[in-house]
C-alpha cells in the first residue's frame, strides 16, 4: 500500500479500509511532527500536536474532498492546532495554572516538570517564538518546509500576495531579536 | 536609474530558492543598489545562523510508537467516556469555564496603573479553548474544579445561576453578581455568547478585579 497515492489512500479509507489511514499516518508523521516542533519548540508539545492532527484527520477524512491535496490539508490542520496550543499555553502561563491546581506538584517539582523547565530554548527558537502568528506560519513553511508560496497560500487560506513580505519581515524580526540578545551580553 | 528595491526577494535569493530568471533580475539590481546589497548581507548572516540551529531529534523509537498511540487514543475516544457525555459537554463544561474564568479573575490582582492583560489574552481565546484548559486541568488535580455528575442535580438553574454559582472543589464558593452577567445570559450559555456579549462580560469582570 506504500506505493498508493495520497488520494488513493483517502478513497480507500473513505470506503472503510482502516489500514489506509495507518499509511497516511506513517507517510506524514515525521513531516507533521517537525512542523509542529518548529511552532511549539519542544518535543512534548510537538508530540501532542502531531497526535491531535491525526485524530482530527481521522475524524474529518470522511468528508475530505480532493479540492486540495492531502498534504496541504494536513498542514492546515497542523498550523491551526499548533497555533491553538500556543494560545492555550499563553493562558496557562498567565494564570499559572500549575501552581493553582497542583501546589504539591510545584513544590516538589516532579522530574518531568523540572526537565521541561531545564530544556533550554536556543536563541533562534526564542526569536521565532516572538513572531506574530502569520509571520511564524509563513516562516516555518517557507524556511523549514521549503514550501512554494502558492502552497503556503492554500495552507493558510490566504492570497499569495504579501507572503514574500511576511517572510522577509519574519527574518528581519529574528535578526533584530538576535541583535538585541547579543547586545545584552 | 533606480527601480524598485527587491527586499522581499532577498531571503529566497540568499537561500538559493529563486527561479533562474528572477534570480538574474535580482543580481542585476544588486549590481546597482548598495542598499539592497547591504540588506542581502544582513539576511545572509541571519539565515546562516538559523541554518546552524539544529534542535535535537526524537529517537526513531518515538516515530515507530506513534501510530499505535494514535490508534489507542482513537479507540479510547470511541468508548464514550464521562468527559464526552453530552450532558457534560453541554452543561458542566461550559459552566466550569464560567467558574474558571471568574475564579481566576478574582485571584489575579492587576495593578491599577497597568492595563488589564486579561482582556487581550482571553479575547483571542475562544471559550472552546478555555474549556479545553479546564478539561485538561481537571484530569490531574484532586480538588475537583468540575462539578461531578451527581452534583448536576443540585445545580441551581436558569435565573438562579445568574446570582450564584455553587461550589468549586472543597474550598471555593464563588458568588457572581447578577450585574456581571449580561442580561438574559446565564453562565451555562457562555459558549453561546457572541463576541460583543463576551467582550462585555470580560470587561465587567476585568473592571471588578482592578483594585
Ligand atoms: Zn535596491
Amino acid at each position: 500500500m506504500t506505493d498508493r497515492s495520497d488520494l488513493e489512500l483517502v478513497r480507500l479509507f473513505q470506503q472503510g479500509d482502516e489500514s489506509a489511514f495507518n499509511h497516511v499516518v506513517l507517510r506524514y508523521q515525521e513531516k507533521i511532527y517537525w512542523v509542529a516542533r518548529r511552532f511549539v519548540n519542544e518535543h512534548d508539545g510537538a508530540d501532542d500536536v502531531t497526535q491531535e492532527v491525526f485524530i482530527k484527520a481521522y475524524e474529518s477524512l470522511k468528508e475530505f474532498r480532493s479540492e486540495s491535496s492531502l498534504y496541504t490539508w494536513l498542514y492546515r490542520i497542523t498550523v491551526n492546532i499548533a497555533l491553538n496550543v500556543l494560545r492555550r499555553n499563553k493562558v496557562k502561563e498567565f494564570f499559572r495554572i500549575d501552581e493553582l491546581f497542583d501546589p504539591e506538584d510545584v513544590e516538589s517539582g516532579t522530574p518531568d516538570k523540572l526537565l521541561e523547565r531545564q530544556e533550554e530554548r536556543t536563541l533562534i527558537e526564542q526569536a521565532i517564538a516572538t513572531l506574530p502568528d502569520k509571520q511564524k506560519a509563513v516562516f516555518v513553511l517557507r524556511y523549514y518546509e521549503e514550501m512554494p508560496y502558492e502552497e503556503i497560500a492554500k495552507v493558510l487560506k490566504t492570497s499569495v500576495g504579501g507572503l514574500k513580505a511576511n517572510y522577509f519581515h519574519a527574518v528581519k524580526k529574528i535578526e533584530e531579536y538576535l541583535k538585541r540578545a547579543h547586545g545584552t551580553h | 536609474m533606480h527601480t524598485e528595491h527587491i527586499n522581499y526577494l532577498l531571503p529566497d535569493y540568499v537561500t538559493g530558492r529563486l527561479e533562474p530568471d528572477v534570480q538574474k533580475g535580482v543580481e542585476a539590481h544588486l549590481k546597482n543598489c548598495n542598499e539592497c546589497v547591504s540588506e542581502m548581507k544582513n539576511l545572509r548572516e541571519v539565515l546562516g545562523k538559523i541554518s546552524q540551529d539544529k534542535p535535537y531529534a526524537p529517537s526513531a523509537m518515538y516515530f515507530s510508537a506513534l501510530l499505535p498511540q494514535i490508534r489507542q487514543r482513537l479507540d479510547a475516544k470511541h468508548e464514550r467516556s464521562f468527559w464526552i457525555h453530552p450532558m457534560f459537554v453541554r452543561i458542566v463544561a461550559p459552566l466550569a469555564v464560567a467558574i474558571f474564568v471568574i475564579v481566576m479573575l478574582s485571584r489575579v490582582p492587576f495593578p491599577a496603573e497597568q492595563q488589564n492583560p486579561l482582556k487581550s489574552i482571553v479575547a483571542d481565546v475562544s471559550t472552546d479553548e478555555l474549556e479545553q484548559v479546564v478539561l485538561e486541568q481537571s484530569q490531574h488535580q484532586t480538588g475537583g474544579t468540575l462539578l461531578m455528575e451527581n452534583e448536576l442535580a443540585s445545580l441551581p438553574s436558569g435565573k438562579a445561576l445568574e446570582n450564584h454559582i455553587t461550589t468549586i472543589g472543597s474550598q471555593t464558593t464563588v458568588w457572581i453578581d447578577a450585574e456581571v452577567i449580561p442580561s438574559g445570559v446565564v453562565p451555562r450559555a457562555i459558549n453561546d455568547l457572541d463576541d460583543s456579549e463576551l467582550e462585555t462580560l470580560l470587561q465587567q469582570l476585568g473592571e471588578r478585579t482592578v483594585l
